[in-house]
């Protein structure tokens, strides 16, 4: 997961810089969840974090939802977090769409190769997705 | 309004200081806060005992914004914390708050 907009950062040119560090998404959760501490209107212990193009420094349960031909984030690699992950992990989820791309949430994805990775919206998967991400959090949250 | 009484959830999205709201909703609210402090890396930190220098400090992490969205009402409500994809957010995350509370 990469937390560069909320410091300005939008070009992957400017990745390398100070704040592109690497855990800085894990960092910025953190300061959210000690801020969520300190207002009435939120329950800190009840915490989920949701995001794109990789979420792998969290906790269990996660929930892993991509494109099986997914060109940018690996789908290879996540099967390999899943066989690799430590006991206690046991509700870490992948679920792999079968055909779908990068973006396959995205109904404004291009259906076209933008920058080497070709984004295409695929509704079946995204509304499969967004069940089950509603599933996720009232079970979970 | 009235569909929001309804949410279940809040939302926390991380967004651009100068940027565009990506609550579906106008009472939406911005908020800051700081990214936790990033401690010194191992290797400086050997440097630093090699070298008979004091070890180094953490450096204070950057102020972040965010932009909440919540049920009406005073909670306290569970809490959903959002990341934009690398290149920013698109359409689907900034919907995220009004499609998955309803």
């Amino acid at each position: 997961m990469l937390s560069m907009e909320p410091r300005g950062i939008r070009s992957p040119k400017r990745w390398h810089t100070r704040q592109a560090r690497p855990n800085v998404s894990v960092r910025d959760a953190v300061g959210a969840i000690r801020m969520l501490r300190t207002v009435s209107y939120a329950d800190a212990s009840r915490v989920a974090i949701m995001g794109c193009d990789g979420a792998a420094d969290y906790v269990s349960p996660s929930m892993i939802l991509m494109g099986a031909k997914d060109e940018e984030a690996s789908p290879a690699l996540c099967v390999g977090l899943i066989e690799g992950a430590p006991v206690g992990s046991e509700l870490l989820e992948l679920i792999l769409y079968r055909g779908a791309h990068h973006r396959f949430d995205d109904p404004n994805a291009p259906d076209a190769v933008v920058g080497g990775i070709y984004r295409a919206f695929n509704p079946k998967a995204a509304a499969n997705a967004e069940t089950r991400i509603r599933a996720f959090f009232m079970k979970n949250l | 309004m009235l569909r929001k009484a309804m949410w279940r959830w809040m939302f926390v999205a991380m967004m651009m200081a100068a940027g565009s709201s990506v609550s579906a909703t106008a009472d939406a609210e911005i908020i800051q806060f700081k990214s936790a402090d990033v401690p010194p890396s191992p290797f400086k930190a050997r440097m630093a005992a090699r070298q008979g220098k004091p070890a180094p400090l953490s450096v204070a992490g950057d102020v972040i914004s965010a932009d909440v969205a919540k049920p009406v009402g005073a909670g306290p409500f569970p809490a959903v914390i959002l990341f934009p994809a690398a290149g920013g957010w698109n359409d689907t995350p900034a919907h995220w708050p009004a499609l998955l509370n309803t």
